[in-house]
Order: structure tokens, then C-alpha cells, then sequence
């Protein structure tokens, strides 16, 4: 064989460009494709019917469950809603039970115990309408599923309970705590800070050798929240033209900000490369200087014209570093 | 996580194993693919969203203008930007002038297309000239971003001419339409490599599929009077008809022993399911969709379809036209289906 013949990974973009190039007929780039693992084979189609049946059954079923106990049918006795709730919880325990958490049928059970409670607070509240606070069913909501969601070690699992974390914080905020929100600085950037520290304890988690933290959804789902409710407040601070009205919060955004982003930035690119989060991080960059700069300089006339021009070098800039990036190797 | 593909060598001498590739092909790939590389698409989200706000800056600079204000001023401006980005285009080096030609594109279509709006009054005749133009610049503006883009203008400028000729029913057409185009293009994506048409058909075919969700959204949303369909089920019996071919083709490729029973589980299902959902087309899509993107490996397809899955449910939550009790029980009904078939399926692969 020579020792010409490329060592780079066989992608789809180089198995084409040899197409294109009138190097390999179609059927031997559809072979090619399916050698280098880009198109399914039989025993990855039936992994993936598999699994796309299980989980869309199970989506469409809850999602069907939740929409039935919403129409809130009077014609039914609320002892039998709540039988029918509570039949279900147990059906799906008893499933994790037999399956077991290892196995993708438990996981999904799990998930759908999880939905299940909620819906059994939400029909309670029908039932009994005792005037208690949204956040109240969110708070208990959580309380009641966090020893599952530990033992559950599954991304779905830990995603629904931050959510339900984040839904808490708003709903206690708006509704108790400050309902004319005139901290909104504060509020947003609690929520980051929640998004963030879940963001850096799955980094922590991946980076001791956790098997179920492998993927990398969650952390980018969760640092990609955290960022926009950091952006938020900054926002907030260049349209009020950099005044900060004597709210530390407000003052604390761009700070926090700048630190995020610098942090960010050599974080993803240094320790664990993740150019997606790179690529958010830069979004938001040009969002903010951007926007900056049409506050101090206004965006009419010919200030629209530079503005655009900005905007066109900022992405351009950022598009030619995240290229340069993807070529660096793995950091070490 | 996707894994890294092994390495071209090994691939190709595989293919040179079995006849399919000569010897000198292992010498010559490496010179061959060395500026192969494709952008992630978030990186293309990024690239394409710039433009998108540059061009709104450049027009908001230049209908600062007395001069461009009018219909007439604002068609011209529009056809002298456009002659400015196609030309620039072929000319540029580097990634600012090509951002610049692009964001100077879609600028150019804004000023144009709403100057002639105006003056033609948005008549069926406009649409139909935002689809001449689009499919124009499929070909004068070959670039993957700008493609794509123009594919959705021109499926989004379809649904408005039928509109416009007050015929809204025809959307079921446009429906089954984009599900059959990026269906035939997806499946003669290797055949198409080697022609000039290769880059051209890839992003029209992704540019199809998100325009087909794109107007399924419109089945959920009842608020907008303007596309008053009857109703859905002509779409769901389409996008049945094109899932139904893509799963008898991929069983044909990949499992052409499936006995006469299975095919009956699976045809029969899908027959159930597109009976249960036929006033929810957009459960169909999702599934056309991500079936599509499996088949041929395109990972962003098939998060495309789960995305729209989410928005689509959320959406019918709030439509209309069923009761909650009616929408719960065929979504019930369809996931009991899919269940039974992941089930049935089991039972008849275990030894």
C-alpha cells in the first residue's frame, strides 16, 4: 500500500470530494459511506428502530397523558384520576424494577415515573384547589422525584429536574419575592449561576471518568442557558445606556460577563474542546459588542452602514478562529 | 456522540479489496481531499445570522435615502445590490468579502422583493416571480448557506401564492411536494455526487425538508386566517405515502427477507398511525423525516425532525380545532402503536 494513501479520518465531506472528483461511482461512495460508519447498516437499524420506537412511544404516551389530565374531564370521578395517575406511577416503578437502570427500558420507565408524579400534583391541585402558589407544585414536584433522578444516573433525568429547579426559582420570584420585578438583574443572574454550577459539576463528573456523562448535550444545553441569562441582564445594561439605576446586580452583569466569557473561552478550547460552546460564547460577543456600539453611536444613516460592516468582520473573525480551533488537535 | 470515522486508507483499500477502486486512487486521495472540510452547522448558523443582521443594517444605511424610499427606488436599489453581491461573489477571497456578498444578497432581496410587492400589490404574480428568483439564484449564487436559504424563500413564497390565487387547499400539494423532492434528492444523493448538481442538491434537500416542517407548523397554528385549510388529512395521507415508500425502500436495501407478516406489522401501523393523527400531519413529518436522515446518516436531519416534534406538540397543545381529549387520546393512541410495534419486533428478532 502506499504510504501516500491518507491517515485522516474518512468523513463524509472527503469520501464526496473523491466523488466529485470522478474517483469513486456512486456505488462505491454508497459502500464507502456505509464502510466508514456514515450510512446505517442492518444491525445499527435495528438498534435505532429500536430505540426511536421506545422513545417516541413513550413521548407521544406522555405527552397524551399530560394533555388528557389538562382537559380536566368532569365526567370523571377525581378518585378514579387519581387511581389512574397512581397506576400508572406504579406500572413504571415496577418496570425500572424488572428492567433495571442499566438498560434503556428502565431509564425510559424512570423518566415516565418522574412526568407521572407531576401530573399527579397538577390533578391534586384540581381537585383540591387550596390557592397554593404555581411554585409550590414545582417545589415539591422536585423534592419528591431528586432521589430517582440521583439513582437514575441519566442526562433526561437530571435535565427535567434542572428545569423544574429553574421553573421553582422564576415562579417563587414573580410570585413571593419580588412580583414587579424590580430586580430582574438579580433574578437572571441566579439563574446563571444555578445553569452554570450544573454546567461546571457535569464537567467535574465527566472528568473523573463517569460513563453516563460521556455525552455532551447536557453540559452544551445547560452552558448555552446559562450564557443567555447572562446575556440578559448585559443587555439590559447597554439599553438603559450603561446606567445602572444603584442596582449591584445590575453593576455585577458585565463583570461577571467579561469573566464568564474570558474563563469560557479558555475553558472549551484548552481543557475540553467543545466548539459549539465556543461558537455560542462568540455569538454572544458579537451580540453585546454590537449592541454597544449602536448605543454609543446610534444605528441611523451611515452608522448603520459601519455597524453592519462590524457585525460582518466580527463573524468572519470568529468563524476563521473557530476553523483554526477544530484543526488544533485534542488539548492534551 | 458520533465516533470518529476510521481512517481513509483503510476504507479505501477495503473498496480496492472488492474491485471497487484501482490501486492509484490510494496514491492520489490524499492530494485529492486535503481542502475537504465542511463546517458544523452551528458554525453556519453563525455565519448565516450575521449576514442576516448586516443586511438589515445595510438596508436601514441605505433607505436612509430619500432617493430609495419609493416602491420604484427600493426595486432598483434591489436589483443593483443583488448585481453587487453575484458579482462580488465570484470575486472574493476570504471570509469578510464572502460574508459581505452574502449579507449584500439578502439585503438585495429585501429592498427587491418589497418594492415589488408594493408595486404588483402582492398579486399571485409576485409569488411567482419570488420563485423565478429564488430558483435563479440557486444556480447564479452557488454557495450552501445562500441555497438553502433560497430553497425556503421559495416553499414559504409557494404557500403564499396559493394564498394569493385563493386556494390555500393546495398546501397539501407543497406537503407532499418538499416530503417527495427531499426524499428522491436524499436517495440519489450518491449518484448526484458526481455530477455538477452535487452541492446544488444537497442543500435544496435540506433546504425541502425544512421547509415541509416549516409548513406543517401552519396545520397547528389556526390563528392564521390566511392559510384557512378545510382540513389536514390530505397532507397526513400524503406524508404517509412518502414514509410508506422510504420504509419499503429501505427494507428492500437492508432487509429484503422480511417475511410477509412483518411488512403487514409495519405497513399497518403506519396506516393506524397516519389514521389516528390524520388531523396532525405534523407527527407524520417528524417521523418522514427522521426515518430520512437515519437512512442516510444526516445527524442535524434527524435533530431537525425531534426539534420540530417538540415545537409541533407544544403548538397543537394550544390548537383549536380538537379537544384536549381528543388530541390526548390519538397521541395515546400512537405511541400505544409504536410501543406494539417495538414490541412485536423483539419478540420476533429473539432467538
Amino acid at each position: 500500500m502506499s504510504s501516500d494513501a491518507p491517515d485522516q479520518p474518512a468523513t463524509r465531506e472527503r469520501l464526496f470530494r473523491l466523488a466529485e472528483a470522478g474517483r469513486l461511482s456512486p456505488e462505491a461512495l454508497e459502500r464507502a459511506l456505509r464502510l466508514a460508519g456514515h450510512l446505517p447498516d442492518r444491525a445499527a437499524w435495528r438498534a435505532v428502530a429500536d430505540r426511536m420506537l421506545l422513545l417516541l412511544g413513550l413521548a407521544f404516551l406522555l405527552t397524551g397523558i399530560v394533555f388528557f389530565f389538562a382537559y380536566n374531564w368532569a365526567a370523571m370521578p377525581p378518585f378514579a384520576k387519581f387511581a389512574l395517575i397512581e397506576a400508572g406511577i406504579m406500572g413504571a416503578v415496577a418496570t425500572v424494577w424488572v428492567k433495571g437502570l442499566d438498560r434503556l427500558a428502565g431509564q425510559a420507565a424512570l423518566f415516565v415515573a418522574t412526568v407521572l408524579v407531576g401530573a399527579f400534583l397538577a390533578v391534586f391541585g384540581q381537585v383540591y384547589p387550596t390557592g397554593a402558589d404555581v411554585y409550590e407544585l414545582f417545589l415539591t414536584w422536585t423534592a419528591l422525584i431528586t432521589v430517582w433522578v440521583v439513582a437514575g444516573r441519566a442526562p433526561a433525568l437530571w435535565l427535567l429536574w434542572l428545569a423544574l429547579v429553574n421553573a421553582t426559582i422564576i415562579a417563587y420570584w414573580t410570585e413571593v419575592y419580588d412580583p414587579f420585578l424590580r430586580r430582574p438583574a438579580a433574578l437572571t443572574l441566579l439563574l446563571f449561576a444555578l445553569n452554570a454550577g450544573a454546567t461546571a459539576a457535569w464537567e467535574a463528573g465527566a472528568a473523573r471518568g463517569a460513563a453516563w456523562m460521556r455525552g455532551r448535550w447536557l453540559p452544551d444545553l445547560t452552558a448555552a442557558a446559562a450564557l443567555v441569562c447572562l446575556v440578559i441582564p448585559v443587555l439590559e445594561v447597554v439599553s438603559r445606556h450603561f446606567r445602572f439605576g444603584g442596582d449591584p446586580w445590575r453593576m455585577a452583569a458585565p463583570l461577571v460577563y467579561a469573566a464568564a466569557v474570558a474563563f469560557g473561552l479558555w475553558f472549551y478550547r484548552k481543557r475540553r474542546r467543545d466548539l459549539f460552546l465556543l461558537a455560542a460564547l462568540l455569538l454572544s460577543l458579537i451580540i453585546v459588542v454590537t449592541a454597544a456600539l449602536g448605543e454609543v453611536w446610534g444605528t441611523e444613516d451611515w452608522m448603520a452602514l459601519v455597524l453592519g460592516l462590524i457585525v460582518l468582520a466580527q463573524s468572519a473573525a470568529a468563524a476563521a478562529w473557530l476553523r483554526k480551533v477544530a484543526r488544533e488537535g485534542e488539548p492534551s | 456522540m458520533m465516533p470518529t470515522p476510521p481512517p481513509l486508507r483503510t476504507v479505501l483499500s477495503r473498496l480496492r479489496d472488492e474491485g471497487l477502486v484501482d490501486d492509484r486512487l490510494l496514491d492520489e486521495a490524499g492530494a485529492i481531499v486535503r481542502e475537504a472540510e465542511s463546517d458544523p452547522w452551528y458554525l453556519r448558523v453563525l455565519v448565516g445570522g450575521a449576514a442576516w443582521f448586516a443586511a438589515v443594517f445595510f438596508l436601514t444605511f441605505l433607505l436612509s435615502f430619500s432617493a430609495f424610499r419609493s416602491d420604484e427606488g427600493m426595486l432598483a436599489l434591489g436589483i443593483v445590490l443583488l448585481g453587487a453581491a453575484l458579482g462580488l461573489h465570484r470575486q472574493a477571497r476570504g471570509l469578510f468579502l464572502e460574508q459581505l456578498a452574502f449579507a449584500l444578497s439578502l439585503a438585495g432581496q429585501f429592498a427587491f422583493f418589497g418594492g415589488l410587492g408594493q408595486l404588483l400589490d402582492w398579486s399571485p404574480g409576485f409569488w411567482l416571480v419570488m420563485i423565478a428568483l429564488e430558483a435563479a439564484l440557486l444556480f447564479l449564487y452557488p454557495e450552501a448557506i445562500h441555497r438553502f436559504v433560497s430553497t425556503l424563500i421559495a416553499v414559504a413564497a409557494m404557500a403564499a401564492f396559493f394564498h394569493a390565487v385563493e386556494a390555500p387547499d393546495l398546501v397539501h400539494a407543497l406537503v407532499f411536494g418538499t416530503a417527495a423532492g427531499s426524499g428522491v434528492l436524499w436517495e440519489r444523493e450518491a449518484r448526484l455526487a458526481r455530477s455538477r448538481y452535487a452541492g446544488l442538491a444537497r442543500a435544496v434537500a435540506y433546504g425541502l425538508a425544512a421547509g415541509l416542517l416549516g409548513v406543517l407548523v401552519l396545520s397547528v397554528m389556526p390563528d392564521v386566517e390566511v392559510f384557512a385549510v378545510a382540513a389536514w388529512w390530505p397532507s397526513t395521507l400524503g406524508l404517509a405515502a412518502a414514509l410508506g415508500v422510504l420504509v419499503y425502500r429501505i427494507l428492500a436495501a437492508e432487509a429484503p427477507d422480511t417475511p410477509l407478516s412483518g411488512r403487514v406489522l409495519l405497513f399497518g401501523s403506519l396506516l393506524v398511525v397516519a389514521l389516528l393523527t390524520r388531523e396532525a400531519p405534523g407527527v407524520l413529518g417528524a417521523l418522514f423525516v427522521l426515518t430520512l436522515g437515519f437512512h442516510r446518516g444526516e445527524r442535524l436531519l434527524m435533530g431537525l425532525a425531534l426539534a420540530f416534534l417538540a415545537v409541533f406538540l407544544t403548538f397543537f397543545y394550544y390548537d383549536m380545532d380538537l379537544t384536549l381529549l381528543a388530541k390526548s387520546l390519538l397521541l395515546i393512541g400512537s405511541g400505544v402503536v409504536l410501543l406494539g410495534v417495538r414490541l412485536a419486533l423483539r419478540r420476533r428478532a429473539a432467538p
